[in-house]
């Protein structure tokens, strides 16, 4: 009997021995795993830029910035490793590519609608699961089984498994953070230095009815977010007829969203379509080229705009200097913005 | 001995004093009721349907409607008693978002005769910078160099001239532009008492004071004194209470 209750106490000992080895073979990530407890990142702007909304499902963190840049810049978001945001989203080029028609990631967080022609629309979190799921089609298994992935998801969202959401979730949060708002003409509106004869100039002209460009491009982010007919065109076809081919509502032909003018100097391609390939294009453009349509922007056809806006070539000289003041080099250089890796 | 006395009778009449106003109180106690309202859109009896030229001003002028913002602010509710209630805050409203209630809260229950409110914003609130900075708010911008402040409405469409369509943008902005709005109609703040619907009527804005032409008028008016002028008179009347 002595000899039976040692086997049973040598028995029980290993049941739990056994029982606590294979608890930790199953679970061996969440067991080493530390508490999960993200640290809330604060979102600062320049004092001219308006106040940011933040969806409360997605609270932004500095976990969460962190894992949004790291896939920003991580190829394998493409099912075959080759291309990352960054590839075409070029930080000194003003995160979009020159030469082509890209849109610049800048300032996204206040947009509700996105795309050359506005089809995604509501939250960045909704663009940004359209980028995962329909543009790069993310094979999520690549960044389950990558080395470190797994904790950088548990850190932002307390869970290591990988899905479109918390991708899309991350990169939402990374891009809240990519704010422009330190150029020449920010220092300016903020009283901090002045601009030059023929920027003050090209300021007036665009803040006032001379050029009238503000209604769209409204202070400060220079876009009002919202779909336009600029009169590009008077005829509709493919992708020039704008949200029109998401809406079929004739109401919609040639509207597009109106592009952020930040940084517009480092571009050389201007329009959904590259139609342009100078700021002195897209002047002109405004100045002598409005096409009618039925659809037409009604701030396109206000009676001095039937007939162009009669700029001189001075007025153009300086509207085109006053537009390069929105180059913002402390974005296009931010260290934290760039590529992590 | 006797100093104890009066300090006792002082503290009784004091406690008796302090129970009878707090009865008194109690007694003319008002129940208080968040009033919900609601604005809609309408060209006279119909229902506002955006960018279809399908409506007809006193002038004649067959037009639609492809943009609607506007503020609303400093709304004033008077009683049947001639008490009132003012609110300071300022809305923007954007008619071609998603329909939102507006919540004026703790009115004294009861019948009340009239709101008092403006389109637009009163020169104290009308200066560059003064209301929050946020995207609505940056938009409606009325620049500096133009003389600063804000948009107080947006009215935007298109007009057909012959066989020809136009733009129109009836853009009201400046101290002197501001549309106060006076409704007299009864209505009860009480408990579940029906959502107040305010009804615009864009027809309004072409009409009363000054019939509005879009031919002979201005289209666009932001830098038209007499032409924001006359949309500030008419604009007078253009909302009503279902």
């Amino acid at each position: 009997m002595k000899l039976s209750f040692k086997y049973f106490i040598i028995l029980v000992s290993l049941v739990i021995a056994v029982a606590a080895c294979k608890k930790k073979t199953q679970d061996n990530i969440t067991t080493e795993l530390p508490p999960f407890n993200p640290t809330p990142y604060v979102i600062e702007t320049p004092s001219n830029l308006p106040k940011m909304e933040v969806p409360s499902y997605n609270p932004t963190t500095v976990e969460g910035v962190y894992l949004g840049r790291k896939l920003y810049y991580e190829k394998l978001m493409h099912p075959q490793g080759t291309s990352s945001c960054s590839s075409c989203h070029i930080q000194n080029e003003g995160f979009t590519t020159r030469g082509t028609n890209i849109i610049s990631h800048v300032n996204l967080g206040y947009h509700s609608k996105f795309l050359w022609n506005g089809e995604i629309r509501g939250s960045l979190e909704s663009a940004m699961m359209f980028e995962v799921e329909e543009f790069f089609k993310t094979d999520f298994t690549k960044l389950q089984t990558h080395s470190l992935y797994p904790l950088l998801f548990y850190k932002a969202f307390g869970t290591t498994k990988i899905d479109a959401q918390k991708c899309a979730f991350a990169l939402a949060q990374f891009l809240r953070t990519m704010n422009s708002g330190n150029s020449k003409f920010d220092r300016f509106v903020r009283h901090e230095t002045m601009l030059s004869p023929e920027e003050t100039e090209g300021f007036s002209i665009f803040f006032t009815e001379k050029g009238d460009c503000f209604h769209c491009h409204s202070m400060s982010l220079t876009t009002d977010g919202d779909i336009h007919n600029i009169g590009l065109d008077s005829v509709f076809n493919g992708v020039n007829a704008g949200y029109y081919n998401v809406s079929h509502s004739a109401a919609d032909y040639g509207k597009f969203r109106t592009p952020t003018l930040r940084n517009i100097g480092l571009k050389n391609t201007f329009m959904h379509d590259s139609r342009f390939q100078s700021l002195e294009e897209v002047i002109e453009h405004y100045n002598s080229g409005v096409k009618h349509s039925p659809s037409l922007d009604p701030i396109m056809t206000k009676p001095s705009k039937q007939f162009g806006l009669n700029l001189t070539q001075q007025d153009k000289q300086n509207l085109k200097a006053f537009l390069l003041t929105l180059t913002d080099s402390t974005f296009l250089n931010n260290s934290n913005l760039s590529d992590p890796n | 001995m006797k100093t104890n006395k009066i300090v006792l009778l002082g503290a009784i009449v004091f406690i008796l004093l302090g129970t009878l106003s707090c009865k008194k109180e109690k007694d003319t106690q008002v129940n208080t009721f968040d009033v919900k309202m609601c604005l809609a859109y309408q060209v006279d009896n119909s229902p506002l349907e955006y960018n279809t030229v399908k409506y007809t001003n006193a002038a004649g002028n067959n037009y639609s409607v492809s943009k609607l913002q506007f503020y609303l602010s400093s709304f004033v509710f008077e009683n049947n008693e001639g008490k009132t209630f003012t609110f300071d805050s300022v809305y923007y409203v954007d008619a071609t978002a998603p329909a939102q209630l507006y919540l004026f809260k703790g009115l004294p229950e009861g019948s009340y005769k009239s709101i008092k409110f403006n389109i637009g914003l009163d020169a104290a609130k009308n200066k560059s910078n003064t209301l929050e900075n946020t995207v609505n708010n940056q938009n409606m911008a009325w620049p500096e160099m133009m003389g600063g402040g804000y948009h107080f409405l947006k009215l935007e469409g298109n007009y057909k001239s012959g066989n020809e369509f136009f733009g129109f943008n009836m853009h009201l902005g400046k101290n002197n532009n501001l549309v106060p709005i006076s409704l007299n109609q009864e209505f009860k703040v009480a408990v579940n008492a029906p959502i107040l619907q305010l009804n615009m009527n864009i027809n309004k804005w072409f009409e009363g004071a000054y019939t509005y032409d879009l031919n002979t008028d201005a289209s666009y008016t932001m830098t038209d004194s007499l032409a924001m002028n006359k949309l500030a008179q008419n604009g007078k009347n253009v909302f009503s209470i279902k």
